[in-house]
């Protein structure tokens, strides 16, 4: 069976944290523990633009654990893992590597995990 | 001012309630000459003038009061204490709400528990453009009734007239049918949600006026810098500045010993106002209230991160955890608003901690001119360390 893994366009992750409620809730994940958790990356700065205009780092993250089974049983139903359904930016999806490799390089700041 | 039409109008029972008002009544309401905007298209008592009248009895006592859905002194009443010492005074507090409050705790006589949104037939609609089907899933728990059926029959008891539906779904249907062609169970039919096509330049074609013509939804038809409305009250008609009541420019002695510029009310995404503090999930995102302060501040302050901090003025203080973060001005500090603790004992006085960490004891209960809001974004403080025998 071929690998599936979740690419992550994290330009667009604002950091609203619905993966991670949604996937608690799908696998029944106790309150404190996570099957997906989004990690910030800043904020701090780096550099002048001119003006009043800085560089700032701030960056959203969502990193799957080892809790995370891609939502198997949504998957066999025919459905998207659950972080992916419910992220609201709509920047997850999941598949294949050669399914993902096509969306990577469309943007900067992407991700990619096989997290089993 | 610009004024558009929500495509789907479902506020349109609020003009409405002018019609049940005979006219000796009219002239009773609270506040409807304090401020001119409450003469024009606001039919309500107005909330400032309300707890004045509460407080004097004058021109007339007012002996009650209905709650719903509305936790006052956790969440917008700024001089919280006050308030609650106003509110104590009624002689008959009923409230419905989904959850207990510390407002409900501390005032209220009779409690009504209110169905969350998989338990009740509802409408949500944006102002811009969508408008959603709520559709019941589930049976409502215990005794508990949707906030449409409370006020319906709540109506239906005060005045027939003004409440004619048999049902919930009566008057979904009636607040839709007119702007969609639909009935509620249609909409719920055919998925629960509308949306309308975008159409660009209105203006142009008429489509943003009552009457048709082109032009804006305003009295001069023009996009107005200028306030025709506003001017005719007696208001500024220009957006001019004004600096705020009390500030590093209008109260200097004030900011001499309250040196930073507090601000309130910015959102979390976990939590909304005073709501949710009570959820598990939603709680182990945001566990406690936080103040956020610039490095640079919190060095000379002696403040450390996590640290609990008072936050402090000539009203009040609460005790917020200070957050050091760079993205914070230097000279302002904001903080968390809304926050109460369910888990905590909800009897008198502790009332679930809801004087513990509340911001708004520092506001001034003034709305300025306008009639509208307070200085719930810029009033002065100091912020210091918490001892540990004061936790």
């Amino acid at each position: 069976m071929e690998r599936k893994g979740l690419l992550i366009d994290y330009y667009y992750c604002t950091g609203c944290r619905s993966c991670e409620v949604a996937c608690a809730m799908e696998l029944g994940i106790p309150v404190g523990q996570y099957g997906i958790k989004v990690q910030e990356v800043g904020p701090w700065e780096y550099g002048e633009r001119g003006g009043d205009q800085k560089d700032w780092q701030l960056s959203y993250v969502p990193v799957p654990t080892d809790q995370c089974d891609l939502c198997e049983e949504r998957v066999a139903a025919g459905k998207q893992p659950s972080c992916v359904h419910n992220c609201q930016a709509d920047a997850m999806r999941y598949g294949t590597l050669e399914e993902l490799a096509e969306y990577m390089g469309d943007s900067s700041h992407q991700v990619m995990f096989f997290p089993k | 001012m610009v004024t558009y039409k929500n495509p789907y109008d479902i506020d349109q029972m609020t003009m409405r309630d002018y019609d049940y008002l005979s006219p000796e009544q009219a002239v009773k309401r609270i506040g409807i000459n304090a401020y001119p905007i409450m003469s024009f298209g606001i039919p309500l008592s107005h909330p400032d003038e309300t707890v004045f009248q509460m407080e004097t009895g004058d021109p007339y006592p007012i002996k009650g009061m209905w709650i719903q859905t509305t936790n006052s002194i956790a969440c917008m009443a700024s001089e919280p204490h006050r308030i609650y010492d106003i509110m104590s005074k009624l002689d008959f507090v009923a409230a419905a709400d989904p959850f207990m409050t510390p407002t409900i705790a501390a005032f209220a006589d009779v409690v009504l528990p209110v169905a969350m949104y998989p338990e009740e037939d509802g409408l949500y609609s944006e102002s811009n453009y969508s408008l959603n089907a709520i559709a019941k899933a589930a049976k409502p728990a215990g005794e508990c009734k949707s906030d449409y059926e409370i006020c319906l029959e709540l109506g239906k008891h005060l005045n027939p007239d003004a409440w004619p539906w048999e049902s919930v779904e009566d008057f979904l249907t009636y607040q839709i049918e007119g702007t969609t062609g639909l009935t509620f169970p249609e909409l719920k039919a055919q998925g629960g949600m509308l949306y309308t096509d975008y159409e660009y330049y209105k203006y142009k074609t008429g489509k943003l006026r009552g009457d048709g013509e082109p032009g804006f939804n305003t009295p001069s038809g023009k996009f107005e810098l200028q306030s025709i409305f506003f001017g005719a009250w007696g208001y500024d008609d220009l957006p001019t500045y004004k600096e705020v009541p009390e500030s590093p420019i209008s109260t200097p002695e004030l900011f001499a010993e309250y040196p930073l510029v507090f601000t309130s009310g910015a959102r979390h995404i976990e939590s909304f106002h005073s709501e949710h503090r009570q959820i598990p999930r939603l709680r182990n995102m945001h566990p406690w209230p936080e103040l956020l302060i610039h490095p640079d501040d919190a060095e000379k302050y002696g403040i450390v991160d996590g640290q609990w901090v008072w936050i402090e003025n000539q009203r009040g203080r609460g005790r917020q955890k200070a957050k050091i973060t760079p993205t914070m001005k230097r000279g302002v500090v904001n903080a968390d608003h809304g926050w109460w603790y369910p888990e905590e004992d909800g009897s008198e006085p502790n009332l679930f901690g809801v004087w513990k960490s509340n911001i708004n004891t520092l506001i001034k209960f003034d709305c300025g001119e306008s009639g509208m809001g307070a200085s719930y974004k810029s009033m002065l403080c100091k912020v210091y360390p918490v001892k540990e025998e004061e936790m």
